[in-house]
């Protein structure tokens, strides 16, 4: 009969609003026993659920509760006292009813059961007997944690396969328990709960459009139930709108009828509040996820044997809505952690002087247009070593590469697939599958994770954009299509000088990079990744740099031309590019066409670029590649007739000189000047290089001269050209095998640059006799 | 015979093959879709088609049924259906009429089809003149998200 199933319907939904509440509800009530509004509200939960249950003949639910009801009106009426006993029973109860309606969802008919056992405990307590403290919510805790199976974390059902009915516009989210993180056996009780699981009940609160704290069990406006499916599909019309009225807005201001532009001004403020409003129907404050997490804290927080408490910071800060699924399994295995393995035994601490009570805080703010959520806990933090320890041990990186790491790295390593430090993998974590899904869920959704750790407590940050429905992009050509940026992976938009003056690109194993003020920023050339005939030609002027950052680094995408920054309404790609990483979705122009919405990180791994940047220890800021503090010693930069691009310390540089060829004298087998009062030996430098071009006769016309004072001595070394004083940096490459004359060479704008020995050549000089090699006889004199 | 919805068939045209999808599972038919190539998809798709404000993944048949005998041309006709919420168009050369086939001329896929067509032909069934091949568009877009 279908009335009939849509009034089982609407108890079944109005159920699962009741059981999100009491949850909330009875941890609230532990911490503050004596508040009777509470007591009060639980009280009306049960009844309500007695009277329903009656109306469909469910036994089970009446009997259990009605004892519940009874036991509630004792401590409403202050005949009996709240202790820790009594909340395990009444969660049990609660948990016993919650258990039989998901059934009932299933299968539409009271499931067989014998809870004689629960009924009876009650009422015990109920006649002012004594029970023995059990284990919160005794056997729930258990098959709860069996069921909950780490290592298939449940991806949030995508799109709304029933319609679910809403919240005064805020959509309902399939509310977190832990049955939902269940085994595929337990796959048709999701479904079915989602239809049951629903925001805080109307008859408690009614939360402001903006979001509130934890609703107030007063009466205010009823909300209403509004279709999951009708937003999207008004958030659809919406953003559409959106990009029409950016073209329209292109065609006002070339029209000169005021008429109409007034037309369009208009229509343009009320797109934007149609906008704006439509983005407040998405947007869901963050305390929609967080609202179990108390009862979950302090469920594991016993069966671990630990005290815990929760902080809730910023609970209202809003999000959209699709994004709040994404996170709720990441934070749900983050607070697992925070408990199991962070916070230490009440003894630990004791002994460690910190509070006997663990605390996490949980916070949430905007920031940048991105939302910052925070877990910290004041645990004994992350055991780096063991953790370095682990990774080698499965595997999953050499113990050499361990050596170079530095802490901060080491850390991340938890983030690696397969990791887990626990010894004996316990029901609730360990199963090391948690991070690396925690981080792959939040980068998904275009977020970040970051850890940092220390013997105070751990810290995980998660940064989420606030919202993915309409975004701002750049656009850029590449051959003659037409690709989007998002607007959030850009960093900075250059035109690269590639004349001869300018620096052009220079190159890092390979890969080319060039100098954003003191940032090298390695860059890739988007024909080429995308495999298009670009018109990138290989003289042109100049580069178009697109720099954008993802993945942890900062890089440049050589394109065409930068076209324009557009909103766009991103739409997904289809299931059929899934697999291709470079795009994370697509977007329809104002022209009608498609364009593609890059995945930045994609790009930034499909292309390779992290892999290399990392083997070989790419240094993003200058003075950091430079290797040393003081950034170089200054040299001077000539060549010699047989070799170009020779330097000198500057050390050694005490003039520069030219001299005409008849004032070289010849003296045994040297060749001298008169240098004021002394005598200065010559020493042509290209005769101790082995250089690569054959040595010219260096004394048709004048010489230029490095002189340098050794010993009091001066000595000339001769060169062919002298060019400008450098910087070069600390870290010489040495020749292998090692060259004669020269101490090593390094890389200065993209060239090689040998660097002399000095030492060396002054003690050759010393020996030397004339080479056969130059025709010294000819020297004039 | 009555005619009814199982034995019906939109009808075209791949080459010189003659294929034919049930005709509830064709939404659209339109001349000359303007495809957006997608650089680095899998040779399966040839682009992305905007039909109303709808993303439709456009899929070259000739890669999928292994043809490699011959081209499209301009007058490419796209034939729309839906599977799992999701719009894709078939880029056929032409079409032809939709045509009542009776059971009894059903026949399995002959053996001499290319190994990528026999996983996408249900079978064939006889006509007077011809024969009709019977294309899965579910089996289709399942062996294009498998690969």
């Amino acid at each position: 009969m279908s009335n009939n199933d849509q009034i089982l319907d609407e108890f079944l939904l109005e159920a699962g609003e009741i059981f999100d509440q009491l949850d909330a509800n009875f941890v609230q009530l532990e911490k503050a026993p004596d508040d009777k509004k509470l007591v009060g509200n639980i009280f009306r939960a049960m009844h309500t659920l007695k009277g329903g249950s009656g109306f469909f003949a469910f036994t089970r639910i009446e009997k259990v509760a009605h004892a519940g009801e009874s036991l509630l009106n004792q401590i409403r009426d202050g005949s009996r006292k709240l202790d820790s006993v009594t909340i395990d029973v009444l969660l049990e109860t609660s948990d016993r009813l919650r258990a039989i309606i998901r059934d009932v969802e299933t299968n539409r008919v009271e499931p067989e059961g014998d809870d004689s056992q629960l009924i009876a405990d009650l009422n015990t307590l109920i006649a002012g007997g004594q029970l023995e403290r059990r284990l919160a919510a005794g056997m729930s805790l258990e098959t709860r944690a069996e069921e909950d199976q780490p290592d298939a974390p449940s991806e949030p059902e995508p799109g709304i396969v029933d319609p679910q009915p809403v919240l005064q516009a805020q959509a309902i989210i399939p509310s977190f328990d832990d049955e939902d993180l269940v085994t595929e056996d337990d796959h048709d009780n999701m479904s079915a709960s989602s239809l049951g699981d629903a925001v805080p009940a109307p008859s408690f609160s009614a939360p402001s459009a903006t979001g509130s704290e934890a609703p107030k069990a007063s009466e205010l406006i009823q909300p209403v139930k509004v279709n999951v499916e009708l937003l999207d599909r008004l958030m659809n019309m919406v953003s559409e709108l959106v990009l029409a009225r950016n073209r329209l807005l292109s065609f006002a201001t070339h029209s000169g009828d005021p008429g109409f532009n007034s037309t369009v001004r208009t229509i343009d403020m009320v797109t934007l509040g149609l906008q704006s409003s439509m983005m407040e129907t998405r947007m869901q404050p963050v305390s929609h996820v967080w609202s179990k997490f108390p009862r979950l804290v302090r469920d594991v927080a016993q069966s671990c044997g630990k005290k815990v408490e929760l902080v809730q910071k910023g609970a209202e800060t809003e999000l959209d809505r699709t994004l709040l699924e994404s996170i709720r399994d990441p934070l749900i295995h983050i607070i697992r952690n925070s408990v199991d393995h962070g916070i230490e035994t009440p003894e630990v601490r004791r002994a460690k002087g910190k509070p006997e009570t663990g605390t996490i805080t949980l916070s949430s703010m905007h920031e940048n247009g991105m939302v910052v959520i925070t877990i910290a806990d004041d645990g004994a933090g992350i055991d780096i070593s063991k953790v370095a320890q682990s990774a080698v041990k499965k595997g999953l990186v050499s113990a050499q590469r361990i050596e170079t790491m530095a802490d901060r790295e080491l850390v991340d390593l938890i983030f690696l697939p397969g990791f887990s430090t626990s010894e004996t993998v316990t029901n609730l974590s360990g199963r090391g599958v948690g991070m690396d899904v925690v981080r792959t869920n939040v980068q998904k959704i275009g977020g970040t994770v970051d850890i940092s750790t220390s013997d105070k407590g751990t810290k995980l940050q998660i940064q989420i954009p606030l919202t993915l429905a309409i975004m701002p992009a750049v656009f850029v050509r590449c051959g003659d299509q037409r690709f989007a940026i998002p607007q959030n992976n850009l960093f900075e938009m250059v035109r690269h000088d590639l004349t001869d003056n300018g620096p052009g690109l220079e190159d890092f194993y390979g890969v080319p990079v060039f100098r954003l003020r003191n940032k090298l920023i390695p860059v890739l050339f988007l024909n080429k990744e995308l495999k298009i005939k670009g018109d990138i030609a290989e003289n042109k002027d100049s580069l178009s740099i697109v720099v954008v950052q993802a993945a942890g680094i900062c890089f440049g995408m050589i394109v065409d031309e930068v076209l324009f920054i557009q909103e766009v309404v991103v739409k997904s790609a289809g299931p059929l590019l899934k697999g291709t990483t470079i795009y994370s979705g697509a977007t329809i122009l104002g022209d009608g066409f498609v364009a593609m919405i890059f995945d930045i990180a994609g790009i930034a791994i499909r292309s390779g670029l992290i892999s290399k940047l990392l083997e070989n220890d790419f240094k993003e800021d200058l003075e950091e590649a430079k290797g040393d503090s003081e950034g170089g010693q200054p040299a001077l930069l000539f060549d010699l007739a047989n070799q170009n691009r020779v330097a000198l310390p500057l050390d050694y540089v005490d003039r520069l000189e030219i001299f005409q060829p008849n004032r070289i004298e010849r003296r045994g087998p040297h060749y001298v000047i008169v240098y004021g009062d002394k005598i200065m030996r010559l020493i042509w430098l290209s005769e101790y290089i082995k250089g690569d071009m054959a040595p010219e006769d260096p004394r048709n016309g004048n010489i230029s001269v490095i002189v340098h004072y050794h010993s009091d001595q001066p000595l000339g070394f001769v060169v062919k050209q002298i060019h400008d004083i450098v910087q070069i940096p600390h870290n010489i490459v040495g020749s292998n095998p090692p060259q004669p004359g020269v101490l090593g060479s390094t890389i200065l704008k993209g060239n090689v640059v040998s660097i002399l020995n000095i030492e060396d050549i002054i003690r050759w000089g010393d020996l030397a006799i004339a080479r056969p090699a130059m025709a010294l006889d000819t020297a004039r004199v | 015979m009555a005619v009814t919805e199982s034995n019906t068939y939109s009808t075209f045209y791949i080459d010189k093959f003659y294929f034919g999808i049930l005709t509830t599972e064709v939404t659209e038919l339109t001349k000359g879709s303007e495809v957006t190539p997608v650089p680095l998809a899998p040779p399966a798709i040839y682009g992305l088609i905007n039909l109303r404000g709808q993303i439709a993944t456009a899929i070259n048949m000739r890669q999928c049924l292994g043809i490699t005998t011959s081209q499209y041309s301009e007058g490419t006709i796209t034939l729309f259906f839906s599977r799992n919420a999701s719009l894709f168009g078939l880029l056929v050369d032409s079409i032809s009429d939709i045509v009542e086939v009776d059971e009894v001329n059903f026949e399995q896929p002959p053996t001499n089809l290319s190994e990528a067509a026999k996983k996408l032909i249900h079978g064939v069934y006889k006509l007077p003149d011809k024969l009709l091949f019977v294309l899965d568009p579910a089996r289709l877009i399942d062996g294009i998200e498998v690969s």
